[in-house]
């Protein structure tokens, strides 16, 4: 009986205008938004290549000169196979995943060149080239047709479950049927509901593959679960409030207007309010100051260079300087990006400590808002967060760091590192968050939701199963 | 009769207790944004403020220098808030705010202040612009929803009509009852943030910031009056306030929601901005392109000795490396022209693309107008930069010119004074006049002024067809 009604609702559905929209509307719009994500994903990993390559060669030639150097093949200039000129390539490519959410990847750097001529504050070179406007206005993503679109699409095909036909008479006439109407209310709600997210998940499941990368299909697909266990909570709390609305409230623009309220304020208000306070409550430091801290560290290196050379050479006790003619500036420049260093490392945690407070506020406030809580989790599955771009900042920073201790002495003293002392210098890998912490830090919010959306179904069931006078 | 209608409608209004709810949350969302639109403008002037005085300290304390040298580490050009973006801030965030003007290159704005917001941020962005481009509509389609399909449900068009009213007088009641209604409900929110708006430091009352702040009134109560007539025409036509609501709700999501970030996307797939690094390939082969031009570094070279009446470049009284540097500028300006404006009409592309889609979304036209008004979209922000661009140039002339002069024979070793970095002109940066480029936003003017006439149109005849309807049946 029950499977009969199920087969009667669906071909009911299919041949109403809404329910051909909503269906149309759900496979256009995830086809559309993973098409031109693979698209993003395909050039981002190029883009990252290409670059690595490029960079990658450039220190291939360094490195042969240096070899012919103390092969004895070349007679040195001062210029040539300078330890100041040694450059790595860092670069981050899109997420294995990164067809489904592109985040805030247009704004941030996605390249550096590791080498002692930068300092922490010039490390990325000059990427704010778009058009602000464009990105302003975000992209048409996956991530945004699940978290925005399909909740609306769930309300317009849903608000009406009940209300058309109580207002008709014919739940009354159901009565008569050996099944209690609320159920049949309830079956149906939960019918419109997973056809939508049958629409979304069967077409992410084809760009699963057809925009799958030669290498790294494992972690894609882990990547994929996480992805796919978050719409899919995400999608049950709508059921549940949609349900809840279509249980209490009679008259279906009252339900309809409920639930867009419910969805403007749980959607765009509270994400819009949190993020506002969070930035006022933790401001970050002024990047201008950062830029003031820099600007004097060189302009006082640049007078200082000489007294900078000696507190070296007394913290380096066993260089030797060598005479060779090699140019001043190498060595200014150098120790320069030292005193950079030392006087904008505090501003560089004071960044790390209001994104880090920032980050606990919305992790607490997230409760507030599902959409926080499936952003946050699709975004981090797709590798797309604003987390990621900042861990890669870090890890160049690091790797920059590192570089310049091993390559600084020799700089100071004039002269040239080995071949040998070279290759050890380890090339730049970006170490992503693994899925498994992306899991543990997901579960209690996914708990939360998933609790949430199960109290709320078992609220709305109690209604839908009560006596028909009281569900009327 | 239009009175009584007008009068009517505001009564039902009134009674609406799911839009007095509205008006409330509305007036308090509209004031905090306000408010951190204030507070955030204020800061960001005082920090552009102190930015630019330590950068002002750092170069006068160079002391003695090579002019070149100091070409090298140059100064800093900031761009100014302008006070309305505590209104709208546009794609103020998304630009960068510092631009280096160094000695041979010309360099992109950076820092761009989106760079330091949370992932939530992409989604909402609560500014009282904001406020009013999304939830504007929704509150106008919850106000009217029910205008026409309500009366006809219940019965009580039929009564109207049959008592001689004209379908005239019906529908501009409805119409000014709902622009009343809901200029009522955002007239506390306004009111309001106006004090903070007259405190904030930056405001300067000239007759340019007026005229924006009246043509921005103007562009919102037009795309209102275009909501409230659609509103209008579509509920003249569904045949259940539930069919009508549903379907304003569906034209809400597309035009408010869907619309602008597929136009966004849509312009960046057809028009997609070139590689960085390959932007920043071409900037430095522009500026190295003298060094590159051996003949014609040979001919100037030799019009030169030609000049002073020498033989050898180490007999010129001016200093070769000098001219050579400031010739090498030259040479690369309208290179670098070339790459930036190529990089603008790409820009332009994008946003012909933008105003296409305008055309179904009246929600992307009022941004794109309020953010220019506001003064912070991209031609705001490309202004800024070449008027950096031009500075720079001044400045780093002055520098080769100093040296061009005295460093003749002082084998590279030449230093200026201390008190010469006096000298070198500050960033006299002063934001334009909206009349500057007000033919830029005549597209999306024209959207908005075609769009009302079409909802006009749309109201007219969907009130009137109801209105026939309703007589023969």
């Amino acid at each position: 009986m029950i499977r009969a009604v199920f087969q009667h609702e669906l071909r009911l559905l299919m041949l109403r205008p809404v329910g051909i929209a909503a269906v149309v509307t759900a496979l256009l719009a995830a086809t559309y938004a993973l098409w031109t994500g693979g698209q993003h994903l395909q050039s981002g990993v190029a883009r990252a290549a290409g670059y690595q390559e490029t960079v990658n060669n450039s220190h291939a030639r360094w490195l042969e000169t240096l070899r012919q150097i103390e092969g004895g093949e070349l007679a040195p200039s001062p210029y040539d196979a300078r330890p100041i000129n040694i450059r790595l390539p860092a670069a981050l490519a899109p997420a294995p995943l990164g067809d489904f959410a592109r985040g805030a990847y247009d704004l941030h750097p996605t390249t550096a060149t590791i080498g002692a001529w930068s300092n922490a504050v010039n490390l990325f070179p000059h990427y704010q080239f778009d058009n602000p406007g464009l990105i302003q206005l975000g992209r048409f993503d996956f991530a945004f047709v699940a978290i925005v679109l399909l909740p609306l699409l769930m309300i317009a095909l849903s608000f009406d479950a009940a209300a058309s036909d109580r207002a008709s008479g014919r739940l009354r006439l159901l009565s008569a049927q050996p099944i209690r109407p609320g159920r049949l209310v309830l079956g149906r709600l939960l019918l419109r509901a997973a056809l939508l997210w049958v629409c979304l998940v069967l077409v992410a499941l084809v760009f699963l593959l057809v925009n799958a990368a030669p290498v790294g299909f494992g972690e894609r697909l882990a990547r994929f679960g996480l992805f796919a266990v978050g719409l899919s909570v995400y999608a049950l709390f709508w059921f549940a409030l949609i349900s809840l609305c279509v249980a209490y409230i009679k008259r279906s623009e009252a339900v309809i207007a409920s639930l867009i309220a419910a969805w403007a304020i749980l959607t765009l208000g509270i994400p819009g309010i949190v993020a506002t306070t969070a930035e006022r409550l933790y401001p970050q430091p002024s990047r201008l100051a950062y830029l003031s801290e820099m600007r004097q560290a060189q302009g006082d290196a640049a007078r200082e260079a000489a007294q900078l050379t000696a507190g070296f050479l007394v913290d380096h006790p066993d260089l030797t300087v060598s005479d060779e003619a090699v140019p001043d500036y190498y060595r200014g420049t150098y120790l320069a990006n030292l005193e950079v260093e030392r006087r904008t490392g505090p501003v560089l945690e004071a960044f790390v400590d209001a994104r880090t407070q920032r980050d606990r506020l919305i992790g607490i406030t997230q409760y507030a808002s599902p959409a926080i809580i499936t952003s946050g989790i699709l975004n981090a599955a797709a590798g797309a967060d604003i987390g990621r771009h900042y861990n890669f900042q870090q890890q160049a920073r690091f790797a920059l760091r590192d570089l310049s201790g091993q390559v600084g002495p020799a700089i100071v003293a004039r002269q040239r590192m080995t071949t040998g002392e070279v290759e050890a210098i380890p090339n730049f890998g970006f170490e992503d968050q693994p899925v498994s912490a992306m899991l543990a830090e997901s579960v209690m919010p996914f708990a939360y939701l998933f609790l949430l959306a199960l109290a709320g179904v078992a609220v709305a069931w109690r209604r839908f199963d009560a006596p028909l006078e009281v569900f009327l | 009769m239009i009175g009584v209608i007008v009068s009517k409608e505001l009564r039902t209004l009134s009674r609406n207790r799911v839009l007095l709810g509205f008006t409330l949350a509305i007036t308090a969302l509209m004031f905090v944004a306000a408010l951190m639109g204030q507070a955030r403008v204020d800061a960001f002037d005082r920090e552009r403020a102190d930015a630019a005085a330590t950068d002002r300290a750092v170069w006068l304390a160079q002391g003695e220098r090579n002019p070149h040298s100091a070409a090298h580490f140059s100064r800093y050009a900031f761009k100014p808030i302008p006070a309305l973006a505590l209104f709208d801030p546009g794609s103020l965030d998304y630009a960068g705010i510092a631009l280096w003007m160094e000695a041979h290159n010309q360099n992109p704005a950076v820092y761009r202040r989106a760079e330091d917001r949370s992932d939530l941020q992409l989604f909402a962005e609560l500014s009282p612009a904001w406020i009013l481009q999304v939830f504007g509509p929704l509150i106008v389609f919850c106000a009217m929803f029910a205008a026409m399909a309500g009366e006809r449900e219940d019965g009580t068009l039929r009564q109207l009509l049959s008592i001689g009213v004209s379908p005239r007088s019906i529908m501009v009641g409805k119409v000014v009852g709902g622009i009343v209604a809901l200029l009522l409900i955002f007239s506390p929110g306004l009111l309001l943030s106006l004090p903070l708006v007259s405190q904030s430091a930056s405001v300067v009352p000239t007759a340019d910031q007026s005229f924006r702040v009246l043509s921005i009134a103007g562009a919102y109560l037009m795309t209102l009056a275009i909501y409230v007539l659609l509103a209008l025409g579509v509920s003249s036509l569904a045949k259940s306030r539930r069919s009508a609501f549903l379907a304003l709700l569906v034209i809400w999501g597309a035009s408010v929601i869907a619309v602008p970030r597929i136009a966004g996307d849509v312009a960046a797939t057809l028009h997609p901005q070139p590689e960085a690094r390959e932007i920043r390939r071409t900037l430095s082969q522009a500026a190295g392109a003298y060094r590159q031009a051996t003949d014609l570094r040979e001919r100037e070279l030799a019009e030169l000795l030609e000049r002073y009446n020498v033989a050898s470049e180490t007999d010129l009284p001016v200093s070769y490396a000098a001219f050579s540097l400031q010739r090498s500028e030259e040479v690369a300006h309208p290179l670098f022209e070339k790459i930036y404006g190529d990089l603008a009409d790409n820009h332009g592309r994008q946003d012909t693309v933008l105003g296409w889609f305008s055309a179904a979304s009246p929600t992307l036209a009022l941004a794109r107008l309020s953010a220019g008004l506001a003064g912070v979209d991209r031609f705001h922000h490309e202004h800024f930069v070449w008027a950096a661009e031009t500075h720079r140039r001044k400045i780093v002339k002055q520098m080769n010119d100093d040296m061009f002069e005295h460093a003749a024979g002082t084998d590279g070793r030449y230093l200026s004074s201390a008190d010469f970095w006096e000298t070198i002109d500050d960033f006299p940066y002063r934001p334009p006049a909206f009349s500057a480029f007000r033919h830029e936003y005549a597209a999306a003017a024209f959207a908005l002024s075609l769009q009302l006439l079409l909802a006009l149109g749309f109201a007219t005849w969907a009130m009137g067809r109801s209105q026939k309807l309703e007589r023969a049946g």
